[in-house]
């Protein structure tokens, strides 16, 4: 009795630890809690791998009588050039090369139903997005007894896996792992009528080199034991911490209502702890980039109180921002649930704000991606183009409209700029729909069309229908599918709701004509003021003699045009300001469909100006220059630039007398 | 000849920036967002002049490449001039252009000479450098030592070319002084003094870069507080800029004449002051005859009284 009682107080600890860890952070769940996962992973420094138990709780809420699981096995991704993620890469992605000797792969060693059959013999690959038979990132399992509607399945996996050399947004470099897309992860079941599907399947697509996500939400136990001087960031909240007596610690994380989990592990972290409101900050810093500790907590907060006061409260209760070392920058700019991954340099100067805009940016998919779950693979744009709006907003707001992304040595570029630049500025804005597979788009078209033109659209639909509707719509979009899985026609049916309770039929019976031509539509949209002209006319006799003492002959009377056109195929309603001598401005309204438009006004004044689209509300104008013409044009910035020109030309020319 | 070098510089840089002005003024047209241009820079006016009419820079681009062709040629040609001019010759623009006809071929071979050893150097020591890079930020943990290191191997490196444009310029010197023909000797015979004499040759350098560095400096501070944004503005922006430029070639002339000065100290020095030689060999028996070659012929016997030679 005694000795048993000793027994149980030594291990008292352990099971107070096991019970604590296991302690619920929300009073009730915010999410369906469909896919749940214990995880148990020891990481071996020197091998760079990793072995783990894994269990997962899967609840089918479908009407469906399910006879079949697909997983992820993302790691496989790096098995090899001939993965789908290498060929569609090329073995490079963000200008970061697969170093050659730094594969990594997955493998699940056991698989078996809790108290059933051994599923692991069952194990079958396949390539749903490519038909790719050499591609290992998904597989299906057969179930002897299907899983019938509102039952769960328990499924104990054993795996082990080799980080690859940090390459896209996962794996080690020297003694740091950034542990991503690392363990077996369920896909999406979706029943007829969700989203888009017809008749009931699962949506479990490949691993691509644009987009990885999409995962129904759970809670993730998951314990990792690795070198007691490793400090630790991860998903969720840490509960406990033990030392083991090999010399290794085992780490203790918990989270609730999310649809990933990832982990980074480095010896050499400074850490930096903060504040906001409910949320403690915890701040990842890589060796010689503690300079940037305020750079990186004061965009954080800005962008945790911008989304909470315009979109929606921010559920967790922990965030850790990770800034990855110097040769590891493939592990930068990515976001997982209440983690996310900056990018810095040593000695990166204030005015290039590309920690400001990463850490923003990659914050803001803790909404449009992490708590409004679309599928990445098929909708990038509701994710990464959401996501670029509010960045462009955030940045904007705070750091300047013109200064945003780049202020120094007298250049600057606002957020907002450098998104519809991108957009604009591609060799060919026609070439894909924004509305397509992220990984069918053609080089350069994913990221061009999915962040910035969704960015500029979006702008677009702001200025047109006003900046507190447009908050109205996305606090919307947020309360109603926060922890589900919306898809564009979603998002479209709030837009039109919204407006129409604000501007009635002001854009007509809905919206979906624009976006029709903005997201399903690969036409551009191109306004421009064609021509002024004023031209003296004579006026009748009997006309003239009802002016009041004054001669014929004295009067100049006008007859004055305007001519709009429309280059482009996209069509919008659209301003035009004309403006006269007299100081007298007209503005028109015009519903932009006709090819031309011509504005005709008699009178003693003349034009001075005009401008289409005066407001620049159509952001997605690709050419503003033409927007406007004038009769008597500034050249004083046409001789400036000149003689700035003539200087530096001088100057180098002057390095000629160097011989 | 201040004013003719001047001019050598404006005129083709005019010609070019006159394109540059027609271009804009083919893109912006009648718009109105030129305006947006008036007082700062403006990225999307600025892109969107590139992304629909840089076309019509493209031409500009191609003068530059060939105006910077020519305005080379035309810094060797005018150097024979500048040199002669402090060598006491009476600076009249015929004088000037004589020297520079008559010493043009000489200049040319030797910058041949410069610029066949500044790229040999040049790529030597880059690859050198760049194994020291690896070497010493192999493994480094932060970008800080990487940095350090780049500015100073890159610093290193420009040395580099710099005393090979010195040894360059001390070579037009004694060129002209000594009326020099073989201009690989030449260079050779400057290689050994500017090594000779380093410390005053870099000094005499570092002291004009940094007369440049505070010139760059004035220039930058006047121009932050200018007000652009109105025609006068602009007129005032122009004086400045061109008393910036009169004022570099002027620093350049000054380098001349300060080299000069230093060749010709280090020369009195190598004549007056030789260096002790070897031992006085034992007399032999029978003398060896001594081949003596033609006597030099030299522009002039003194500096202070050289004059160039005159065109036939």
């Amino acid at each position: 009795m005694i000795a048993r009682f000793i027994i149980a107080m030594l291990f008292l600890p352990v099971f107070a630890g096991v019970l604590y860890s296991r302690q619920t952070i929300s009073s009730s769940p915010l999410s369906p809690r469909i896919a749940n996962y214990q995880i148990s992973v020891s990481l071996d420094v020197e091998a760079k791998s990793l072995n783990a138990k894994q269990t997962l709780v899967w609840r089918n809420t479908s009407p469906d009588r399910i006879s079949e699981l697909q997983f992820h096995l993302y790691l496989n991704a790096f098995k090899d050039l001939e993965s789908t993620f290498m060929k569609e890469s090329g073995g490079a992605l963000r200008g970061i090369s697969m170093a050659g000797g730094g594969w990594g792969w997955i493998e699940v060693n056991e698989m078996r139903v809790r108290g059933g059959e051994d599923l692991h013999a069952k194990i079958e690959f396949i390539s749903p997005d490519d038909g790719n038979p050499n591609d290992r990132t998904v597989f299906r399992v057969p179930l002897s007894r299907p899983i019938l509607p509102g039952q769960s399945i328990t499924v104990d996996l054993q795996f082990t896996a080799k980080l690859p050399r940090v390459f896209a947004r996962t794996g080690y470099y020297e003694d740091f792992f950034m542990v991503a897309q690392w363990f077996p992860k369920i896909g999406v079941y979706e029943p007829a009528g969700m989203r888009y599907a017809k008749r009931g399947g699962w949506n479990c697509h490949q691993f691509h080199a644009n987009t990885e996500f999409y995962a129904d939400y759970g809670v993730y136990e998951v314990d990792m034991t690795l070198p007691e001087d490793y400090i630790v960031g991860a998903t969720g909240v840490l509960k406990r911490e033990v030392r083991n007596p090999d010399g290794t610690k085992t780490m203790f994380y918990r989270a609730e209502d999310v649809h990933d989990f990832a982990w980074t592990a480095y010896p050499r972290f400074t850490v930096v702890e903060d504040q906001w409101k409910h949320v403690n900050i915890r701040l990842l810093l890589s060796p010689g980039r503690t300079q940037h500790t305020e750079r990186y907590l004061t965009s954080t907060k800005a962008a945790l109180t911008y989304f909470d006061q315009h979109v929606g409260a921010y559920p967790y209760t922990t965030l850790t921002v990770v800034d990855p070392p110097n040769g590891a920058g493939g592990a930068g700019g990515m976001e997982y649930p209440t983690l996310i991954t900056g990018g810095s340099s040593w000695g990166l100067p204030d005015g290039l704000r590309f920690i400001e805009l990463v850490t923003i940016h990659e914050f803001g998919h803790q909404y449009f991606y992490g708590l409004i779950g679309t599928n990445e693979f098929e909708e990038a744009w509701m994710d990464e183009g959401f996501n670029s709006y509010y960045e462009v907003r955030i940045m904007d707001e705070v750091y300047g409209k013109k200064t945003s992304a780049l202020d120094v040595f007298g250049f600057h570029m606002g957020d907002l700029e450098l998104a519809r630049s991108t957009y604009t500025g591609m060799m060919n804005p026609k070439i894909a729909p924004i509305f397509s597979n992220a990984w069918e788009f053609k080089a350069g078209g994913y990221s061009s069309l999915t962040y910035s033109k969704t960015a500029t659209f979006m702008v677009t639909l702001e200025r047109m229908i006003g900046r507190s509707v447009m908050d109205e719509i996305m606090r919307t979009y947020f309360n109603r599918w926060k922890f589900k899985h919306p898809c564009a026609r979603d998002f479209q049916a709030i837009v039109n709701e919204v407006v129409r309770q604000h501007h009635g039929s002001k854009f007509g019976a809905n919206l979906d004509w624009f976006f029709e031509q903005v997201l399903y539509g690969t036409n551009v949209c191109d306004y421009e003021l064609t021509s002024i002209s004023n031209r003296q006319v004579f006026r009748e006799e009997e006309e003239s003699s009802d002016s009041a003492g004054t001669s014929e002959e004295q009067r100049a009377e006008y007859e004055s045009r305007v001519l709009v056109s429309r280059l482009g195929e996209i069509i919008m309603p659209v301003d035009v300001l004309v403006r006269f001598d007299n100081g007298k401005e007209i503005r028109e309204r015009w519903t932009g469909r006709e090819r031309w438009k011509e504005f005709v006004y008699e009178g003693a004044e003349q034009i001075v100006w005009a401008k289409v689209d005066p407001d620049e509300v159509l952001m997605i104008d690709i050419n503003l220059l033409n927007n406007s013409k004038t009769n008597d044009p500034l050249r004083s910035p046409i001789w400036r630039y000149t003689l700035k020109f003539l200087f530096w030309l001088q100057n180098i020319l002057q390095f000629g007398l160097v011989f | 000849m201040l004013a003719t070098l001047y001019v050598l510089n404006l005129v083709p840089s005019f010609v070019l920036a006159w394109g540059f002005r027609s271009a804009l003024l083919q893109g912006f047209g009648d718009s109105m967002s030129i305006e947006a241009l008036r007082g700062e820079f403006d990225f999307t006016v600025f892109f969107d002049f590139l992304n629909h009419h840089g076309d019509a820079l493209t031409p500009v681009y191609a003068q530059i490449v060939v105006g910077l062709c020519l305005y080379l040629l035309i810094s060797v040609f005018t150097t024979g001039g500048v040199l002669t001019v402090l060598n006491g010759v009476e600076g009249t623009l015929r004088n000037f252009f004589s020297a520079c006809g008559d010493l043009f071929a000489r200049f040319f071979r030797l910058f041949v000479t410069y610029a066949a050893v500044a790229l040999a150097a040049g790529i030597t020591t880059a690859l050198f450098l760049g194994i020291v890079y690896e070497l010493m930020t192999e493994g480094a943990e932060s970008e800080k030592p990487e940095v350090l290191w780049l500015f100073a191997l890159v610093g290193i490196w420009v040395a580099v070319i710099l005393v090979i444009s010195l040894i360059a310029d001390y070579a037009k010197i004694d060129t002209v002084l000594n009326d020099r023909g073989k201009m690989v000797k030449a260079f050779w015979r400057s290689t050994k003094l500017v090594l000779k004499n380093f410390l005053p040759v870099i000094g005499l350098q570092v002291l004009l870069i940094l007369l440049i560095v505070l010139l760059i400096g004035v220039y930058w501070g006047v121009e932050r507080l200018l007000d652009t944004s109105s025609a006068w503005g602009v007129v005032l922006l122009f004086i400045i800029q061109q008393a910036f430029v009169g004022s570099r070639i002027w620093v350049r002339v000054l380098s001349f004449a300060s080299q000069r000065e230093l060749f010709l100290s280090a020369q009195y020095q190598a004549t007056t002051l030789p260096e002790p030689g070897p031992p006085v060999p034992p007399p032999v028996a029978e003398p060896i005859p001594l081949k003596i070659s033609a006597p030099r012929r030299r522009i002039s016997k003194s500096p202070s009284r050289s004059r160039p030679r005159k065109r036939k």
